[in-house]
């Protein structure tokens, strides 16, 4: 029934996040060869560079509209479908609660990935297009080649120990990131629906109170750690990155216990306190 | 053991102490197609609702063919809500797939029939249909299946009375002896020739059950004229 439940749920969900994709690609590609075309040459006069900034705004409103439209979009689609008149066939499918959250968690991360993935690349296209135009076309093979040299030299130096530990949090912060987000706007959603009345607005002020509640929590940690004399003198030395590492194991922790928290939430909510009215 | 549906001390209070089912106990057996009746707000939906596990009782138990509600009464409990409950963007011949995908006992055959039957297209949206089709096709949805029990919440309040007649055919020859039908309505002129017994509800418990044989025959009137006279205001 798992399998069966993620290809409804993929069926439910993949047009409008894919549409969100498709538009950063087409502002990534549209913008950056405005960027990088000759027009700019001819443009010696003061608007250019406001021309200029308009356009790196508009490529950031893109990239916006992806990542908070994806999660939006998904939030929007789980209250739908739960609570709303959808959730009347919903809950009435032979599928344990269990299933019916996994389902849904799997491909809201998987939605919530893609949309990180899509940023990440598409930052480095309307990049690529700004290089571009500095060193022009035929160097920019040359100039990718010293950039990555210039990296290569920094991440050998002894300010940069543990940077391959930074990279694999890193890579474990956004995996976790992804399921742990999707499960907390899924959890506040199942949350809000205690409320009596205004369940939505429930919903959002639980979203609000546990994003603040780790912005805070988070930010502690990094005081704590920067402010601890030992830390002062070291960060000028080697332990930039191990100083980063100890935060991004903070954020790890808050993440992996918000999403087991929300699962688990979620779960007794779906369990003994549906209630379609 | 003939009981398929089994209530005992059931009861719901929604906020503010409101109580909708009231310490009812409801024995409803096997084969029989059996009218909810009552008047507004006498906890007919509360009931069905509960009954198909969309809502959690307060206090009491229920039994459908010896299970409390959950994944596996859902899998023989065919539920019609009194709403439209289905994805608008869906089309009907998704629809289809859907309860295939999910219910076991889903007869697409009779589902393309019953369509075809009423002239809908199998490929248009449920958004391009009008309230009425829709309510249709929820209703072939949800009489395609070989359920052990069938909730229809108000099945045919929304529809004209052509298709009405329609509906109530396919609701007699649909369901098989071992399986009950429990329908909500408050058209019981409509529905009395097709229902076995009545169960009158009224404050969120039963009032009366009884045969509409024995209503016809001993208290000498039609269904509907007993239900006026029960609960004259």
């Amino acid at each position: 029934m798992l399998g069966k439940l993620m290809k409804q749920e993929w069926l439910s969900t993949w047009k409008i996040p894919t549409v969100l994709i498709g538009v950063v690609f087409a502002a990534a590609t549209i913008f950056g060869l405005f960027c990088a075309s000759p027009v700019w040459d001819l443009m010696d006069w003061w608007g250019a560079d406001v021309i200029f900034s308009a356009t790196i705004l508009l490529f950031y409103g893109a990239l916006m509209c992806c990542g908070v439209g994806t999660s939006i979009y998904l939030a929007v689609r789980y209250y739908r479908s739960m609570y709303s008149n959808e959730g009347y066939l919903t809950h009435t499918l032979p599928v344990t609660p269990n299933q019916l959250l996994l389902s849904k968690m799997i491909n809201f991360s998987i939605w919530e990935l893609l949309s990180v993935i899509c940023i990440v690349f598409n930052i480095m296209l309307f990049a690529a297009f700004i290089v571009l135009r500095e060193v022009g076309y035929r160097s920019v093979f040359e100039s990718f080649q010293e950039v990555l040299m210039e990296m290569q030299d920094i991440l050998n130096s002894e300010y940069a120990t543990g940077w391959e530990l930074f990279m694999v949090l890193t890579i474990i912060l956004i995996l976790v990131g992804t399921v742990s987000k999707s499960l907390l706007y899924m959890g506040s959603v199942n949350i809000g629906q205690l409320w009596a009345r205004h369940r939505v607005a429930g919903a959002i002020l639980v979203y609000v109170g546990v994003t603040g509640a780790v912005q805070i929590v988070t930010q502690a940690a990094m005081i704590i750690f920067m402010t601890s004399a030992e830390r002062i003198g070291l960060l000028q030395d080697d332990y930039f990155f191990s100083f980063l590492n100890q935060v991004m194991a903070v954020s790890l922790l808050m993440q992996i216990v918000i999403g087991v928290v929300m699962y688990v939430g979620s779960l007794l909510i779906l369990k003994k306190k549906v209630n379609l009215e | 053991m003939n009981e398929l549906v089994q209530i005992c001390d059931l009861t719901k209070v929604y906020e503010r102490k409101k109580v909708a089912v009231n310490h009812m106990n409801l024995m409803i057996p096997s084969g029989r197609i059996v009218g909810l009746l009552g008047p507004n707000g006498s906890g007919k939906t509360t009931l069905i609702k509960m009954l198909s596990g969309l809502l959690v009782p307060n206090q009491g138990t229920i039994r459908i063919n010896g299970n409390t509600p959950g994944p596996v009464t859902k899998a023989e409990v065919s539920y019609l809500p009194e709403r439209t409950y289905f994805r608008e963007s869906m089309k009907v011949s998704q629809l289809i797939a859907y309860f295939q995908d999910f219910y076991a006992d889903f007869r697409p055959e009779r589902a393309m029939q019953m369509l075809n039957n009423l002239q809908i297209d199998p490929n248009s949206r449920l958004k391009t249909l009008s309230k009425g089709t829709k309510e249709k096709v929820q209703l072939i949805m949800v009489m395609s299946r070989d359920a052990r029990l069938y909730l229809l919440d108000e099945p045919i309040a929304g529809v004209d009375p052509a298709a009405r007649d329609y509906i109530l055919r396919t609701v007699i020859s649909n369901y098989n002896e071992r399986a009950s039908i429990i329908i909500s309505t408050h058209l019981i002129t409509d529905v009395e020739n097709v229902l076995d017994d009545v169960v009158f509800i009224r404050d969120g418990r039963v009032l009366l059950t009884d045969t509409v044989e024995n209503i016809r025959e001993v208290k000498g009137k039609s269904v509907d004229q007993y239900f006026r006279e029960v609960f004259a205001c």
